[in-house]
């Protein structure tokens, strides 16, 4: 291979570095009209009145849209939400009226100029308290008119293996707590935004910031129907991404509302958010509380290991509610466990409705997993890393999920982890000092994750006259390197130069499906999709070349011998080893293996070219594959089910110091060690992981979306506070492990979201290393960290 | 329909209606989020005279000098004590003058500012970011207002804006003062403001009145204002008294990030040591009240006691006298003490 383990420079390099590439916030469509959306005042309130006379009577208002003009358009997997809001509103955020307008500017003053009359209704944000008897109700019915009687949501995600009672009695030591995680956002340096345009045969297109062009396309067509648009399409059209994070896994309500407005005017409309708007009307990820206990024997043998989730959702659900479909993995799987038991209560509140972001419940669950498992460590008086070696997964086992983990680099991370921490000499140690090490792990889906029917992938290959290769995935590249992936793959597999291999833009109507870019599942699947394509391509090419290659040959010896009469023939009768097996195709030039004289190699363009000129018929060269891995859906209600075709491991490991004075956390290193699979593009798989890290220092130390009664408080980047490169100003040691995972394309595993996993885990541990305090709720602050040691020393005194 | 004007001169901008924009890092975020109302905007960057920096003939307007301890000839000439402080140049003792519009990044490079208030020069040239550093000027950090969530939210009527109620009291007051001076408990958020003040430094207002620091920034009661500057009074440059050759400064701000971002508790500390004992000193401190307070029991503790550990320690343990912390921000209160600390041991150590 020559491409794999290599960087070329990635294909959407010079347009974003020039600014060339066009994000959804560049898009303009001819005669283009302007969305803005009144939100709702209220988190909990009945809709009196909307009186919209006022915002009409200004001029370049071209529409303004309540429930009460158009039609109902119900989204979420729960069907739960509406596009525009009716009756009464659940949250801060909720939709209650758009405007279109010639520009942006008179379209905001429209909304403001909406007036709406609420009957404020009791209210609830904490989810404990909203499972309570008689606690207000945010939905009162459910999507179909039946009353409800409780804010728990009907998801049910659960797991029972073994008898953990009877473990919990028999174990030596056990070690219990309660963790939470907070909301958190995204923080994609693209904002969202969309474009929804109706053609004169009502068909429509929509410009989406999307990660799941084909399910946004089945979203978009149910809302088309709902319309009383009946037998007519939706176009999803994936402009450059400035990263999605979670936040393309769910169709939104702001991309309804400007389909209502293009349908209603007759326009492109467009609706863009700033970045305030991002942070005030986007959903963040969702904050948990874990209660988790874990037991272990004399020898450090895990016994058993008890989770209990409360989740709130806010006021809808999202594919963010189904994150305990991915908690199961390390609950269940991460180190060896024979005892589980894995319960979750997934809840309505009247805060900002939440949805998914990388890692998908994943940081949760391993947040509290990881610290627990260093509590128990110090409760059984085993070092925190051997405890983890003890109980390190290995390959070819299946875990208590029914995960089949054929390839496993755990042990490996593991010991790495330690040894670039020189953990040895450093955990524990009494130096004086306020230095201490910490590390976690991760288990992960690495061959993509099946939550829907179909976990495909399809590719479709196109030769031109000239030999470009031309790509067509529905899997969309948000700036994780997809293309370069793609790219790579396709030289080495095919057999033609990277920089010849076009990538179509995402788009519905011209590429083949694919499930969504999410579960770290972009690569895996496309570049799997495209070896079983390049295998139909190539032997496509050498079915051509058995009766073409001859001739072409011929030709070039005719104008050689032309040239230089004395030039020597090729020195083996070369036309008798014509066969399709016995062709190769490199860097663009097709040739029988094992020779190297250049006069027997046909250029690929050529090629094709007498392929489509050809007398008594021609040919293209098109072929497509579909790729769906061998994996299987979980039954949820019993969490069982080999849902990827393979696992990513891995391990951090960080050194701080802190400042008892100050509470201040410094990190001094980090290491990072992941069972990759394959490397293919070092550089990109260095970017993302560095770029996982940095969310993961975020979320343990710094980010949290603060909410007051569902109001949120720091709606900007002035006062959410994500790592600035100051803060990442340390020493990062990353080392990838290749366990050459057999269902990955040669031999890759999914690495998009894992890097952020363990992170916060690895930093708290290390910090309770330091210091002797341990913080169960993330962000760790300063004050948090203040007030532990003041409890502590008080303790002691 | 809003107007931005763009006025050359002091008096030409003193004559234009709206709110003055300097950097405009502050008033910008706020108009557009609809915090407080502002409409047309001053724009002061075209006003030459509002970027001179230099240094001012004698005598100097003199407020710095303790009247109960004026700097000796010894002091002023001493290099013994400050070995690192170049000898004292006799021309610049009139005080040094640094225009409204002289940005954090241009005082953070000043030579003159570095080598004689290297305690200013080395606040404003790390604080915030880059960026900001190069559009933020000095008046504009003085006169920003509270990053206070209540008061930045558009939808919480605060004392700050005209209301009855600082929500902070009952809900999330995790970042907020624990001086109770005044109805509101949002911290004053100017880093410049703290270190100014323990500089003895003096505003100028147009029109040449000269305020002290402590009178400008006034007692933290009024919750409208973080400051005296009357309505449309136009700040024009700030004075520095004549600098001690001798001053040893420490600084330590306790932060959740490690940059770009507001400090939860700040101290600044200036002071001479005659022999090993300390004479001179000051000891500000920041974002615990309304406004940047002077710590002057910190201080007078200090003056005349030799520079141990011990006597460092008794003296940060006073910090906090007189707070009364809320349930959710007592940690301010160990941070304060550990801030103050930790800044006179720098300045004890040579100055950081």
């Amino acid at each position: 291979m020559t491409y794999m383990g290599t960087s070329p420079t990635r294909p959407d390099a010079a347009a974003k570095a020039t600014g060339r590439a066009e994000y959804i916030s560049d898009a303009v469509r001819p005669g283009m009209l302007h969305g803005a959306i009144r939100f709702s005042e209220h988190a909990h309130a009945r809709i009196l009145r909307i009186d919209t006379s006022k915002a009409e009577r200004i001029p370049g208002v071209r529409a303004v849209i309540t429930a009460e003009n158009t039609p109902e358009v119900r989204l979420g997997f729960l069907r739960d939400n509406l596009a525009l809001k009716k009756g009464k509103v659940r949250q801060f955020r909720d939709e209650i009226a758009a405007v279109a307008a010639i520009d942006p500017d008179i379209a905001a003053e429209a909304a403001a100029a909406i007036e709406v009359e609420y009957e404020p209704l009791p209210a609830v944000f904490d989810p404990i308290e909203a499972l309570a008897e008689g606690a207000p109700l945010v939905h009162d019915v459910d999507p179909r008119g039946r009353p409800v009687t409780s804010n728990l949501m009907p998801v049910h995600f659960r797991h029972f293996s073994g008898d953990v009672e009877k473990a919990r009695a028999a174990s030596a030591y056990v070690a219990e707590g309660e963790w939470s995680t907070p909301l958190i956002q995204q923080t994609c340096m693209g904002t969202a935004g969309c474009i929804a345009e109706f053609d004169p045969q009502m068909n429509l297109t929509v410009w989406a910031k999307t990660q799941i062009p084909f399910l946004a396309q089945r979203d978009f067509n149910g809302a088309l129907a709902q319309m009383g648009l009946r037998n007519k399409n939706a176009r999803v059209i994936v402009p450059a991404l400035g990263g999605g994070f979670g936040t393309g896994l769910d169709t939104h309500c702001y991309e309804y509302i400007s389909i209502l407005l293009a349908w209603k005017t007759g326009k492109p409309v467009k609706v863009q958010y700033n970045r305030d708007q991002e942070f005030a009307y986007l959903s963040p990820r969702q904050s948990a509380t874990v209660r988790m206990a874990q037991g272990c024997d004399r020898d450090g043998r895990l016994t058993f290991r008890h989770v209990h989730v409360v989740q709130d959702n806010g006021a809808y659900g999202s594919w963010g509610a189904t994150y305990p479909s991915v908690m199961l993995l390390p609950a269940t799987s991460l180190y060896r466990v024979p005892n589980i038991y894995f319960d979750c209560e997934l809840v309505y509140t009247n805060n900002t409705y939440a949805q998914a972001m990388r890692g998908y419940g994943n940081p949760e669950l391993t947040f509290a997993l990881e610290s627990n498992l260093d509590q128990l460590a110090e409760e059984a008086g085993i070092d925190a890393a051997q405890l983890r070696l003890i109980n390190c997964n290995e390959p070819n086992e299946v875990t208590p999920m029914g995960l089949k983990v054929a390839t496993c680099g755990l042990r490996e991370c593991l010991e790495q982890t330690a040894e670039r921490l020189d953990w040895d000499n450093k955990r524990g140690a009494p130096d004086g000092t306020a230095r201490g090490v910490g590390m976690a792990s991760l288990i992960h889906v690495g061959g993509s994750g099946r939550i829907y029917r179909s976990d495909a992938s399809g590719v479709i290959l196109r030769f031109d006259d000239w030999g470009n290769l031309y790509l067509s995935s529905g899997g969309v590249e948000m700036g994780q390197g997809l293309h370069s992936s793609l790219q790579i793959v396709a030289a080495d597999a095919i057999g033609v130069a990277p920089d010849r291999v076009f990538i179509n833009q995402t788009d519905t109507s011209t590429c083949p499906w694919d499930v969504g870019t999410h579960a770290s599942r972009g690569a895996f699947t496309a570049c799997n999709a495209l070896l079983m394509g390049a295998t139909k391509l190539r032997d496509k090419v050498f079915r051509a070349a058995v009766e073409l290659y001859p001739q072409l040959v011929e030709e070039a010896l005719r104008k050689q011998r032309k040239r230089d009469p004395d030039a020597p023939a090729p020195s083996f009768d070369w036309r008798s080893r014509i066969d399709a097996d016995a062709f190769d195709l490199r860097e663009g030039q097709v040739f029988l293996s094992n020779t190297d004289d250049p006069v027997l190699r046909v250029d690929l363009g050529k090629l094709i070219r007498a392929a489509h000129f050809r007398d008594g018929g021609g040919q293209m060269f098109t072929v497509e594959a579909f790729y769906d891995p061998p994996s299987e859906l979980p039954d949820w209600e019993q969490g069982q089910g080999n849902m990827s075709a393979c696992y990513t491991f891995g391990t951090q490991g960080v050194e701080v110091e802190v400042d008892t004075d100050t509470g201040d956390v410094r990190i001094l290193k980090m290491a990072a060690v992941l069972d990759v699979g394959k490397v293919i593009n070092p550089q990109i798989l260095r970017g993302q992981t560095i770029g996982a890290l940095a969310q993961g220092v975020g979320y343990a130390l710094y980010e949290e979306v603060k909410t007051e009664r569902g109001r949120i408080l720091n709606p900007n980047f002035t006062d959410y506070k994500i790592p600035t490169a100051v803060e990442m100003d340390f020493p990062i040691e990353l080392e990838f492990v290749e366990t050459d995972e057999p269902t990955g394309p040669y031999g890759a595993k999914g690495i998009g979201e894992p890097g952020l996993v363990p992170t916060a885990p690895a930093i708290a541990n290390a910090i309770a290393d330091a210091v002797g305090v341990r913080i169960h709720d993330l962000p760790i602050t300063p004050e948090k960290l203040l007030a532990a040691l003041r409890a502590k020393n008080e303790e002691a005194t | 329909m809003s107007v931005v004007r763009f006025p050359v001169t002091v008096e030409e901008a003193a004559a234009s209606p709206g709110e003055y924009r300097a950097g405009g890092t502050d008033v910008m975020d706020r108009r557009a989020q609809g915090i407080t109302p502002i409409e047309d905007l001053v724009d002061l960057t075209r006003v030459p005279a509002l970027r001179a920096m230099d240094w001012l003939p004698a005598p100097p307007i003199d407020t710095s000098e303790s009247p109960e301890e004026p700097p000796t000839e010894e002091e002023l000439t001493s290099e013994a004590e400050a070995p690192t402080a170049p000898a004292f140049d006799p021309v610049a003792s009139g005080g040094f003058t640094i225009g409204a519009m002289v940005t954090m990044a241009q005082m953070g490079r000043s030579e003159d500012l570095r080598t004689w208030y290297p305690g200013l020069a080395g606040v404003a040239g790390a604080g915030a970011t880059p960026q900001i550093r190069a559009v933020g000027t000095l008046a504009g950090n003085l006169l920003q207002r509270p990053r206070c969530w209540y008061f930045r939210h558009p939808e919480f009527k605060c004392f700050k804006k005209g209301g009855h109620l600082c929500y902070s009291r009952s809900d999330d007051h995790s970042l907020h003062s624990i001086f109770d001076l005044g109805p509101s408990r949002a911290v004053h958020p100017s880093t410049l403001a703290m270190v100014l003040l323990a500089y003895d430094a003096d505003v100028e207002v147009r029109g040449g009145e000269h305020r002290s620091m402590e009178a400008f920034l006034g007692d933290g009661a009024d919750p409208l204002r973080e400051n005296t500057l009357e309505d449309g009074a136009l700040v024009t440059a700030i004075v520095l008294p004549p600098p001690r050759p001798a001053e040893r400064w420490g600084y330590k701000r306790a932060i959740a990030r490690r940059r770009a971002e507001w400090p939860l508790v700040e101290a600044h500390v200036r002071l001479e040591l005659e022999g090993a004992s300390i004479g001179r000193v000051a000891v500000a401190a920041g974002a615990v009240a309304p406004v940047p307070m002077r710590l002057r029991n910190v201080e007078a503790s200090l003056r005349g006691k030799k520079a141990t550990q011990a006597n460092l320690e008794a003296a940060a343990n006073l910090a906090a006298t007189g707070a009364s912390p809320l349930p959710g921000n007592a940690y301010k209160v160990a941070m304060l003490k550990g801030c103050v600390l930790e800044a006179l041991e720098r300045a004890v150590g040579g100055g950081s």
